[in-house]
């Protein structure tokens, strides 16, 4: 079951600068069984503030690096700053920098590389975050 | 048995001849007749005694009542009287006499008269007396004397001991009554402990008093006898010529301890190493010599009692040593001290020092004299003098301060490297204060320093800097350590060593550590970077080809272009990357050339390079002035490359570029500036640019490139030990600034 309780679907936001990873997602969410989300796509953190500000979105997938900040460090909390209180995800093609760890601290739920991201872990995500919200083991079992 | 005389003569020469005085004396007491032996004693003629009364006799009242009261009046029924009385002579002196009185009785038997017949005691008396205050004198002495006296009579029973005795034997003293035996006495001490040397079994007891009652009945030569009290005492007995037994007991505890410790005192200087020397001044021969004494010079004692201080003093004249061993009145030359050498029984010859001590004795006037053989001394008298040179020779050599002092710091050596750093010949610093050749910053520190020197910690070092004379700044390492004797400090010993360069090469070794760290986070995050940049095109172009993959399997075909496009723009991208990061490696890391160059020459070769993308954004180069610098030309020309080409690609649209250098020289180096008049950078982006694939713009088609050449600017220009960052004051584009030192890239 991946939509809401109520029968909508989820509504997932990609912010990432290269247009080519939304088209990627896209195909794995069409891949993915019971993946019945609602995935929108904006290219810069500018974009993505603005949008959780107008309200409905349920979870971000967050590119690392965004130009031209540096890392998720610089972005995340921009989110959270702008009243986004739903799961945040980092995605990122290297996930091996030792400043990931320290990924709660700057108001991230998860990380995962995006070599990893498929329909199984999508599904896994997403049964995760209907529950309620994303629980630690999730991110955890993603380390 | 008939007498051939009357017995009225009889009587009347008896009467006349007895030696005792014989008188009359009348019912009335009246003397009627006396004989010549009563003139004799009294003084009184017969004429003379004849009428005196009793009064006139007696020397005390009180015995002419006695006497009149128990004889008078004569019919009393006493009829005689013996008693002892004093008389008085005619000259007033005092006769003792013993009277006998007898009535005279009548043919009726009535008394008549008295017969008194008065034996002269007077010399008995005196001699009773004389006898008691001998024997009082006796006891006086006897309890006054402080040995112990006793005697035994022939059945070895006590009689007489007097206090000492008592005193002496304190736990033996309740078996001590007179009429005691001796046996049964020492017995009594036995059994309470009152011997040390008596044993310690029944068996030994048994022993020792039979050994002791054979010395007592038999005895000869004193001996000393030990009790548990710690006294030593020298018995004495001797058997006298009436068969008493008498003892005499002296405490020779002192005695025997002031001989312990003389006989002890003797073989400790017949012990000792020093050699000790007895001369008889008199004599001019050797007394008595200690062993060290005999064994360095061969000779045995009474070899040497044939031997005068000359023979055995080499090289001395007689009349030298007489003068030296001669008596002396005053106390000042009592002692002598001289070097000298002694010759041996075999010839061979050691220095020695004597200390000669004159003995004013007059009977026998004596020098003692102590002598210690020099040889060993010396040597280590040389042997410490060729260390002090050495030590000497050492510190004038060694680069490092040396200095010595009391603990006030008053110098007692410094060593030449010190006192030509503080420019003063080094006699002149000695007796000064240590502190006063400290530099005034470090005097308070180098006092806090030596308080807190102690027995425990007698040793810090602290490093100082100091001034030199020519005025560089020297870095010395001090070594302080204070020498204490007794918890007390006596030295102070201070070793400063030239760190200078030593402290250098930490810096240096410092900043390259620094740098080094810095350079490694450089390459971190530059790893980082590449690893993210060059998978993610990698992966996409992976994706998309498994996408096409699999819609050719199922049939469709509409995205497929879509996709190729993808893997094209990423090869693309992946290519460049690669390309930069060769261009990057390459140059970063290249080997420095350095040579001399004028600045605008590489500004020209740099705008050559570019004259395509000059002419397309109708780009001009304005150069304010000109320089020379030293480094290498094809990277300093890269540097301004990159810087040129950033200006004609971040310009406005549609407007053309206008690119200004300046260059100014001062101490400090060279400080060039390139601005441009394009869209400029954020201030906030000012670090950030200089990252390997770091770009500001994700519109590539507005905006391409890798991400490098400011990376590559900045290598650069730390690898001629000079430096590039962004003028964030700059708001009408975009304006580095680079520096390089004078000198070159070093």
């Amino acid at each position: 079951m991946s939509s809401q309780q109520d029968g909508t679907l989820l509504k997932v936001l990609l912010v990432d600068d290269d247009p080519a990873e939304h088209v990627l997602l896209k195909r794995k969410l069409k891949t993915a069984e019971d993946a019945s989300i609602d995935l929108e796509y904006v290219s810069d953190i500018g974009g993505a503030v603005e949008r959780v500000k107008a309200g409905g979105v349920d979870m971000v997938f967050l590119d690392n690096r965004l130009v031209p900040n540096n890392d998720f460090r610089e972005t995340a909390p921009q989110l959270r700053s702008a009243g986004f209180i739903g799961p945040i995800g980092i995605i990122s093609s290297d996930i091996s920098g030792r400043y990931f760890e320290k990924f709660r601290e700057f108001g991230v739920d998860f990380k995962i590389g995006k070599d990893e991201i498929d329909g199984t872990v999508i599904n896994f995500i997403l049964k995760e975050y209907t529950l309620d919200q994303l629980s630690e083991t999730c991110s955890e079992d993603f380390l | 048995m008939r007498l051939p005389v009357s017995p009225e003569s009889l009587l009347h020469a008896l009467y006349e001849t007895l030696p005792d005085p014989v008188m009359i004396i009348d019912a009335d007491r009246k003397l009627i007749a006396s004989n010549a032996a009563a003139s004799a004693v009294f003084g009184y003629s017969a004429e003379e005694f004849l009428g005196l009364g009793p009064r006139d006799f007696y020397a005390s009242i009180e015995d002419a009542r006695e006497v009149g009261r128990a004889l008078f009046p004569l019919d009393k029924a006493t009829q005689t009287l013996h008693g002892q009385y004093q008389f008085l002579r005619k000259d007033g002196s005092i006769v003792t006499a013993e009277l006998t009185a007898n009535k005279i009785l009548d043919a009726d038997g009535k008394a008549v008269a008295l017969v008194a017949i008065l034996r002269d005691i007077s010399e008995t008396v005196a001699a009773r007396e004389e006898h008691r205050r001998t024997e009082s004198i006796l006891n006086t002495a006897l309890a006054s004397i402080s040995e112990g006296f006793i005697i035994f009579d022939k059945q070895d029973r006590l009689l007489l001991c007097n206090d000492a005795y008592f005193e002496i034997y304190a736990i033996s003293a309740p078996a001590m009554r007179i009429g005691a035996t001796f046996e049964s006495i020492i017995r009594y001490g036995v059994a309470h402990g009152q011997y040390a040397d008596c044993g310690k079994t029944e068996e030994e007891h048994e022993a020792w008093v039979a050994w002791r009652m054979e010395r007592h009945r038999n005895p000869s030569k004193p001996y000393i006898q030990r009790l548990s009290t710690n006294r030593s005492l020298l018995v004495e007995e001797r058997i006298a010529e009436d068969g008493l037994n008498v003892g005499v007991r002296t405490d020779v505890s002192i005695l025997s301890q002031a001989k312990n410790e003389a006989e002890r005192l003797g073989q400790i200087i017949e012990n000792v190493a020093q050699e000790v020397y007895l001369f008889s001044l008199t004599k001019d021969k050797i007394v008595s010599a200690n062993k060290a004494a005999r064994d360095n010079l061969q000779y045995s004692l009474e070899e040497l009692r044939e031997l005068s201080a000359a023979d055995f003093i080499a090289g001395s004249a007689q009349d030298e040593m007489n003068a030296l061993i001669a008596p002396t009145g005053s106390a000042e030359s009592k002692i002598q001290i001289f070097d000298t050498m002694h010759r041996r029984k075999d010839g061979s010859t050691y220095p020695c020092r004597v200390r000669l001590e004159h003995m004013e004795d007059p009977d026998d006037p004596v020098a003692l004299a102590f002598v210690e053989d020099m040889t060993e001394r010396l040597e280590i008298e040389r042997a410490l003098k060729q260390k002090e040179h050495e030590f000497e020779t050492l510190a004038r050599n060694l680069p490092d301060f040396i200095v010595r002092a009391k603990p006030d710091t008053t110098l007692t050596y410094v060593n030449e490297h010190y006192a030509r750093y503080v420019g003063r010949p080094a006699d002149e610093m000695i007796g000064r204060k240590f502190l006063d050749f400290v530099p005034e910053a470090n005097r308070a520190m180098l006092i806090e320093h030596l308080a807190s020197l102690s027995p425990e910690q007698p040793l810090r070092t602290s490093e100082q800097a100091m001034p030199s004379l020519t005025g560089e700044t020297l870095w010395c390492l001090w070594s302080n350590l204070m020498v204490f004797e007794d918890g007390k400090p006596v030295e102070l010993v201070s070793v400063g060593r030239d760190i200078t360069q030593v402290r250098e090469a930490q810096n240096r070794i410092a900043r390259q550590s620094r740098e080094l760290e810095l350079r490694n986070n450089a390459l971190e995050q530059f790893s980082a970077v590449v690893s993210h940049d060059l998978k993610a095109p990698l992966r996409q172009i992976r994706l998309f080809a498994d996408m096409i993959a699999e819609d050719i399997k199922l049939g469709k075909a509409e995205d497929l272009a879509t996709f190729s496009g993808y893997i094209s723009q990423r090869s693309e991208a992946m290519e460049a990357m690669t390309s930069s990061l060769l261009e990057y490696s390459q140059l970063a890391y290249q080997r420095i050339n350095p040579e001399k160059f004028q600045l605008s020459k590489a500004l020209n070769e740099a705008w050559t390079n570019l004259s395509v993308n000059v002419e397309e954004a109708q780009a001009s180069l304005i150069v304010e002035k000109d320089i020379d610098l030293y480094g290498d030309f094809t990277l300093l020309t890269h540097l301004y490359q990159n810087l040129f080409a950033n200006s004609l690609k971040y310009r406005r649209q549609d407007s053309s570029v206008e690119i200004r250098v300046e260059a100014q020289t001062d101490r400090e180096g060279h400080k060039i500036t390139v601005e441009d008049d394009g869209i400029g950078i954020a201030p906030e982006q000012a670090e950030r640019i200089f990252g390997v694939f770091q770009r500001l713009h994700a519109d590539e088609k507005l905006y391409s490139g890798t991400g490098i050449g400011l990376a590559l600017c900045r290598r650069i220009a730390e690898s001629h030990h000079g430096s590039i960052h962004l003028d964030t004051s700059y708001r009408d584009g975009a304006r580095f600034v680079i520096t390089l030192p004078r000198q070159g890239a070093g």
